[in-house]
Order: structure tokens, then sequence, then C-alpha cells
């Protein structure tokens, strides 16, 4: 069992990928059987990569040579910080499968193809420990997106496509232009090319390529994540992406940029990370009351929640850059946070939707009444974004706010207003969807066992964060710890 | 000036590909006495075959007649050898259906096949003259093969027309290095470094961006293309610029040219990035697509020749030349009996109505956008990762999200518009499907384990 054990990773990585091919293959049973068995087969297998997660143990590497003559070596490594990342990847796989059963109906196959590719793509992404690899998983995770949203989108769904393709093509490039002269910086300091990011991190740099190095990396992560104001291809992706698509989109795909930035950037580059602080702090304030300033007059449900995305991932580009151990810690537990909520917003939207046939605010009213299910799942996931405490949200916020006073109060004070417009398009939103006059009461069907069972992990996720943070802090104390050491000496070269 | 000597058997060996190549052309013209196709088919396959065996299968520098037999040419003698491979099985049953099924396409694409490997083992400007000349007029009679159609006229007299144009240039360059130097050998070349020499490397070197189709001589490549048969056009994008290529950096390698006369090339480069990219993205017609887009690759080969690693730049042919030979038997094979099917109209739906060729299409339009972890990506990797002008590679990596638009509105239209009319069966003839398993094969292990063809390379 040992040999299996250490491969453990690269199983969990590629398992989807694996049966993806398969799938493609699942021709000759009857049309619908055929889909029947795919659906299952597509969710059994991101249920099992959810339980062989489960067995992972927390400090685990793997590593080989792929291409000596380059340095570049397939390793993947899970540690306190990537290990979260990761579970929220396995959770959320299952849960935006089984959640699309009922609303994809037409090219299945081609569907649960894209979802697992693109769960391969996500996990390579967060366990990645060389730069190359991590570039290809990184890549290859556009085309799956573009897919899902390019063929079971809404009607702009081509332009929305092409649009998330770009932007982050753009900043990905930069970031690769910025690999090579890593790799050739280590070849010529080293004597041998190598993209390993331990080894990188051993690369000295002078501070202006540094910097101009850092902002290539930045550029990429702060595109993806998205701040303002790079978040503009969001809104169209959101809301032209199938209720899946989003789900993924906000949980797990924004969750690279910030990602990114902990794991890749600020290490590589604890001068240019101090040098950029205040433009980072301030985008990221700004972000915060953009988003929420924008989602207060929005009027369709999904491009409310978009926005709001880009206001909390604002939120955590500013506890990013405060730079600090403890706005870092919120940083991250936001994250892992929007990723409970803005989920769970993103199926309840989607779960409206299949029902009434629109997005648009104005034309709900008392629901409350007729579906007191949801509206318990809403207000939840609602108040976990708006950061009651209690819920998962607050965690994260209040840490971020506390860190982020102790470098930029000023930063710190502006950011904290977005709590108050935060509960005003929130509020403002549940107020009118759920209470006043009930609008077309006949299509107002209550959730099923199904849909239930679909918000659960959610709601279980956004207490359990709440309630009992220590253990996830546990976990993420020594990395968080390893990033300090990098950021106040230096790296390893200066200290 | 080329010596009379004995010569060893080592030395006659190394021609081994060259003779048999044209003993398989001699061999073909006496099959075609009893007008049947499938043995010159066969011989024609055997002898494209045993040119990249045999190559691949060489060691060691070879040096006889003024060619030189290196590593470097024998990769790319096996590569135009696989090219030549491919279109025959693909092709076999297009000249069926265009009622075009003749000896000459075999006699003539062999004879291509033969100038191209004079090309990549010469060490000498006449024999390298030879080569081209051998090359470009098989394949001007080539593109004009189906000469009951208009468009295929067309191109190839314009073709014939510049490209001859292109050989004066050639040609006069070479007179001046002779009279700089008094020599026609690479090994003169370093000596040619006066200002006669200068220019006659100039003339030579505006033959070759011709022969590559670069700016600013890339005018003909979306016309030609456009006439020319599919698979030939294939051929053209694969072996056809993989020769020029490599023979282009052959010279250059043996040359010590001025800073000004980098900045042309990067000027070209440039153009041709922004340009082949740009362009692509307004076609409609999928082969003038393909053409811009090749003109984009063949930027990316002159920002190798710029980082001047020949073996990065070996590579990058090898991978664009693969995964242009998947596409353009796929195209091949989609196209109808009138050559339909090759607009993005027609070909909307493409990838649902035939998942296999569909899904094989993708995965070679992403390798050509260069996207990991397919080969397109690695040999844009490993092109750029030594090359010192760090603005030039932003710029390429930038101009290259114009491409990625380009190619993503192809797959676009492949799977996301709605398929108009009713688009006919495609049926896989055995060869093709063979050629084009061949090309997968070779492109998957490309992209998972592409440390095998740097070994390669470097000759361990």
């Amino acid at each position: 069992m040992a040999s299996y054990s250490s491969h453990l990773l690269s199983l969990l990585v590629f398992l989807p990928a694996a049966a993806a091919f398969l799938g493609l293959g699942a021709r000759g049973l009857g049309l619908l059987r055929r889909d029947v068995a795919l659906w299952y087969g597509s969710l059994f297998v991101t249920v099992l990569t959810f339980g062989l997660g489960m067995m992972l143990s927390p400090n685990s590497e793997e590593k080989y040579t792929w291409i000596p003559q380059l340095g570049v070596s397939y390793a993947l490594s899970l540690d306190g910080l990537s290990v979260w990342f990761v579970l929220l990847t396995l959770l959320v796989m299952p849960i935006a499968l089984f959640a699309s059963m009922h609303a994809i109906r037409d090219r299945v196959a081609e569907y649960c193809f894209h979802m697992l590719l693109l769960e391969t793509a996500v996990l390579g992404s967060f366990l990645a420990a060389d730069m190359f690899l991590f570039y290809v998983f990184w890549e290859v995770m556009l085309v799956p997106m573009l897919f899902i949203i390019g063929i079971y989108g809404g009607k702009e769904r081509l332009f929305a496509s092409m649009k998330f393709v770009l932007f982050t093509f753009v900043g990905s490039a930069c970031m690769l232009v910025s690999i090579m002269v890593l790799v050739y910086m280590h070849k010529l300091q080293f004597g041998v090319p190598s993209s390993y990011l331990p080894d990188l991190l051993r690369v000295h740099g002078a501070i202006i390529p540094s910097r101009l190095l850092f902002s290539a990396f930045a550029l990429a992560f702060l595109i993806k994540m998205p701040c303002f104001p790079l978040h503009t291809w969001l809104p169209d992706a959101h809301v032209q992406a199938p209720t899946a698509g989003s789900v993924i989109l906000a949980s797990l795909l924004l969750k690279l940029g910030g990602y990114g930035l902990v794991r890749i950037a600020f290490p590589l580059f604890p001068e240019a990370a101090h040098f950029f602080q205040p433009l980072g702090m301030a985008l990221g304030a700004t972000a915060v009351i953009y988003g929420a300033w924008v989602a207060i007059v929005q009027t369709d449900m999904k491009k409310l929640v978009a926005y709001s995305s880009v206001s909390h991932m604002g939120a955590v580009v500013l506890g990013l850059f405060a730079l600090n151990s403890i706005a870092m810690a919120g940083s991250i537990a936001q994250m892992i946070s929007h990723g409970f909520a803005t989920g769970g917003l993103f199926l309840i939207v989607g779960m409206i939707y299949e029902r009434f046939h629109t997005r648009e605010i104005a034309a709900f009213g008392g629901l409350a009444r007729s579906m007191p299910k949801m509206a318990f799942f809403l207000v939840l996931m609602t108040f976990a974004s708006v950061a009651l405490p209690g819920t998962s949200g607050f965690v994260g916020e209040f840490l971020i706010l506390l860190g982020a006073w102790q470098t930029m109060p000023v930063y710190a004070g502006i950011a904290a207003l977005s709590a108050i417009f935060g509960a005003v398009y929130m509020l403002k939103w549940i107020e009118r969807i759920l209470y006043g006059q009930a609008k077309s009461p006949s299509l107002a069907v209550d959730l099923s066992h199904r849909e239930i069972l679909i918000l659960l992990p959610f709601t279980l996720g956004i207490f359990w964060l709440g309630l009992m943070p220590g253990s996830f802090f546990h976990q993420l104390e020594p990395s968080i710890l390893k990033m300090q050491f990098f950021l106040t000496t230096g790296g390893y070269h200066h200290g | 000036m080329v010596e009379i000597q004995a010569l060893s058997i080592e030395q006659l060996l190394a021609l081994r590909p060259l003779a048999v190549t044209i003993i398989a052309v001699l061999i073909i013209m006496m099959l075609a006495l009893w007008q049947s196709k499938w043995p010159s088919l066969l011989v024609a396959l055997s002898a494209s075959a045993f040119v990249v065996i045999d190559s691949l299968s060489g060691a060691g520098t070879v040096s006889v007649f003024g060619l030189q037999f290196d590593v470097l040419s024998r990769i790319v003698s096996a590569l135009t050898g696989f090219a030549a491979f491919v279109t025959f099985l693909v092709s076999f049953r297009y000249l069926d259906q265009k009622k075009e099924q003749h000896p000459e396409y075999q006699i003539l694409l062999l004879l291509s096949l033969a100038g191209m490997q004079l090309m990549n083992a010469a060490a000498d400007l006449m024999l390298l003259f030879i080569g081209i000349e051998l090359m470009s007029l098989s394949i001007y009679v080539l593109v004009a093969f189906a000469r009951s159609r208009r468009a295929c006229c067309e191109a190839a007299i314009k073709y014939f027309l510049l490209g001859s144009v292109a050989s004066a240039f050639f040609l006069y360059g070479m007179s001046f290095i002779f009279g700089a130097t008094g020599s026609l050998a690479f090994t003169a070349l370093a000596k040619a470094n006066g200002y006669l020499g200068y220019l006659g490397i100039g003339l030579l070197t505006v033959g070759f961006l011709f022969k590559m189709g670069a700016p600013p001589f890339q005018m003909w490549v979306p016309d030609v293309y456009e006439g020319a048969m599919v698979p030939l056009t294939g051929f053209m994008a694969s072996a056809v610029k993989a020769a020029s290529v490599f023979a282009f950096v052959r010279v250059l390698t043996s040359c010590t040219m001025p800073d000004y006369f980098w900045d042309l090339i990067r000027f070209a480069a440039i153009a041709a990035i922004f340009l082949g990219n740009a362009v692509a993205l307004t076609q409609t017609r999928l082969k003038r697509f393909f053409a811009y887009s090749s003109i984009a690759h063949t930027g990316y080969m002159l920002l190798g020749i710029l980082g001047g690693s020949s073996s990065a730049i070996i590579v990058y042919l090898v991978v664009y030349s693969v995964a242009s030979l998947g596409v353009f038997s796929i195209l091949t094979l989609m196209s109808g009996p009138d050559d339909s099917l090759l607009t993005s109209l027609e070909s909307a739906g493409f990838g649902r109505r035939h998942p296999v060729l569909g899904g094989l299409m993708s995965l070679f339009v992403l390798s050509l956008s260069g996207m990991p972890p397919l080969a397109g990506f690695f040999g844009k990797y490993q092109l750029f990762v030594f090359l010192q002008d760090r603005t030039l590679v932003l710029f390429a990596m930038l101009a290259s999200t114009l491409g990625l638009a380009a190619y993503v509105r192809l797959l676009i239209n492949f799977y996301m518009k709605e398929p108009i009319g009713v688009m006919s069966r495609v049926r896989t003839p055995v060869g093709a499907f063979f050629a084009l398993s061949l090309v997968l094969g070779l492109m998957l292990h490309m992209s998972f384990f592409p440390d095998a063809l740097i070994r390669l390379i470097s000759g361990l």
C-alpha cells in the first residue's frame, strides 16, 4: 500500500481526467440511459475523489523529473494552506454536478467531460509545486470553462466565454514571461535551469526586475480574482454561465488568484510585495466599496451576486496586501467562506431561475410564504455573505479588518464601510424577493429534497468555519508563519 | 568547390535516403505504364517511410559531395519524410474523389522530398539552391495539379512568378557572396563580412523569407494555400516550411552579421506574429485562416532564430509541423467532393456532427495556439525561455493572445454554432485513419514526454 499512498496526490488530480476521457467513449447505450450513466458515473468519480481527499495527510509531496533539459519537474505538494482549497474543490465539484443534473438536458457527455477535466485542472493548480506544471494546469482550466460557458450558457454566452478566455490569457501570458525569466535567472545563478518553486525561492533578484516580475504575476492573479479594475469579465461570465459554471467560477476559480498571490507571488518577491503594498491595499479597498455600490443598483440577481463577489474579493486583496499574519489568515478564511456562501447563493439563484425563468428582482415578491425552505437557506447564505457573527463570513472579514488596521488604518476604515453597504444590497435584495406582495405564486414551489441536499454541505461549511474556526487556523498556522518569515526577512537569501 | 575524392562506404551510405527517394521516383514512372494506382502508392509510402526510419537511425556527422549530414539535418529530413508519408495516405481518396489520381502526384511529391533532403544537408550554396529549386518546381506543378480548377491555376501562376523572382534574388545574392569570398561553401560565409558579403547574404535572406512566407514577402501565402488542393496545403505548411526555415538557420549560423541585420529579422518576426494572428482573426475561410496562422508561426520561428538555439527551433518546427499535418489531414477528410465545408459558415457545428474528427481537430488547433499541456505550448516555452530579449518575448506572448482569440473563434464555430443544412457523413478511409493516429500519437508523445525529442536532437 505504500506505493499507492505515495501517489495519492497524482491519483487525486488525474482520476477525474481519466474518468472524463472514459466517459467520452461511452456510446452504444440508449441516449437516455447513457445520460443517466454519465451523470451518476461522474458524480461517483467526484465523490470518490472527495473520499480520497479525506485520506490525504496534510504534508505530502511527490516529485519526479519531467523535462530535465529545462529543469522542469512534476511536483505536487500539499500543506496546511493548499489542503483547504483542495478540500473546497473536492466538495464543490460533486455539488456542481449534482445541481446541474436537471438543468442540463442536452449534450450531457460533453458537459461531464468538461466538468471532470476542470476538476483535474483546478486540483492540479492548487497542488502544483513547479511553476511550469502550475502554468500548465492554470491554462488547461480555460478550455473546459470556455466550453461550459459557451455551450450551456445564456444568450450572450459566446461573447462572455471569449471575454473570459482573453482576459485570463493576457494575465497568464505576462505570468509565463515572468516564469521564464525566473527559470533563466536560476540558470545564471546556479548553473542549471529549474522551475521547481522551492528552488526559485532561492533566486536573488535585483530590485527593479523583481518588481516587474512581481507585477506580471500580480496581474495574472488579480485578473483571475478578479480585482477592480480588472474585474469586468466576471459579471459577463457569471450572468451567462449555467448555474454550475457560476458556482465553480465563484467558489474555485476566483480562489486561484488569491491562492497564487499567497503561494507564489509574495514568497518569491517579498521586497516587491512591500513596495506595492499601498497600491494593493488601495485597490482592495476600492474594490470593496465599488463592488458593493454597483451591487446595490443591480436588477438581475446573478449580477448582484457577481458584484458582491467583486466586493468580497476586494476584501481578500486588502487582507493579503496587509502582509501580516492576521489579515492573511483572514483573507484565506474569507476565500473559503466566499466559496461556501457565494456558491450557495448562485445555487439558490439557479433554483429560482429554474422555476420562474427570470432573474429580475422586480419579478419576485413574497417568496418567504410560498417557499419557506428556500427562504431559510437564502437568508442563511446572505448572512454569511454580509459577515454576521457566527457565520464563516464574520471570521474572515473581522480578521482582515483587524490586520489591515495594523498596517494602514485608512484603508481598513474604508473597507469597514462595506459592512454597511453589504447589508444594504443584500438585505434590500432578500427583503424585496422574500417579503411583500406575492407575484406569480403558481410557480413558487418550495425546494425538493434533492435541492436541500445540494445546499446542505455549504450550510454546514458556513457554520463549521463560523463557529469552530480553530481546526482551520490550526492547519493554516505553519504556512502563515512560513509566509511571515519570507515577508519579514525577504526570503532565504537575505535571512 | 567540390573535389572528387575516394568515397568511403560510410559516406555512400549517408546518401541512402536521397538515393531511395530518387529510385522510388523512377520506379513509379515505370509503374505508370500499367495505370494502376496501388503499386505506386505503396512505393511512395515505403520510400518516405524509409527516409524517416533511416534518418532517425543515423548517427554522427558525415560529409559527402558538399552535403553535410548531421543530427539536426537528419531530424528535419525525417520530419519532411513523415509529412510526405502522411500526405500520401491522406490524399489517396481525396485524389480519387477529385478524379485527379495520377502517378505524377507521387512523383512530384517525392521529388520535392528529395529537394528538401538536399536543402537540409547542403553545406554549399549551389547545392542548397538546387535543393530549393527541386522542391519549389515540384510544388509549383503540384499546386496546379487540379488543372481544371481556376483557383488552382491562378495560385500556381502566382506562386511560380513570385517564386522565380525570389529565386533570382537568391542567385543574385550568391553571386555577391562568390564575389566577396571566392567560394560558395558555407564555411566561406563567415568571411563574407564586407558590404559585398552583407549585400549577398541580405539578398539570400529575401529569398528565404519568401520561401518561409514571412513578412514583407508573405503575400503569396493565403492565395496559394487557398488555391492548392487541401492535402498539398498541409504538405506546404509543414514540410516546405520546415525545410526552408531549417536551411535559413543553417545559412545564418554559418555567417556573422552586423546588428542592423538582426534588427531586420526582428522586424520581420514581429510583423509576422502580429499580422498573422490579427488577420487570422478576421478570416472566414478555413484554409486562409490556417495560412495566416502559419505566417504567425513563421514569426515565432524567426524569434527562435534570434534566440540562436538551433535545437529549440527544430523542436518548434517538429511540434508545429505535426499539428499542421493533423489539421490539414482532417480538413482533407471533411472537404467534400467540391472542397466545400471549408468556410466558417459551412463548418459550423462540425465538432457536434463528427465528434471524433472534431475532437482531434480541436486538439491540433489548441496545440497550434500553444495551449498547455499540448506540444505547441512546450515548443513556445523552450523557444522563449532562453531568449534574452524579454520585451520581445512579452510582445510575442501578448500577440499570441490575438492568436488564441482566432483559434478560440474556430472552436466556437465548431462547437457552439448551430450546424446549417445537412452535413454529409465523413467516412475515414483506413489509410487516413492510420495517418491520423500516427500524427496524434506523435503529438501526444511530444506533449507528455517532451524530453525525448530534446534528447533525440541533442544526439544522445
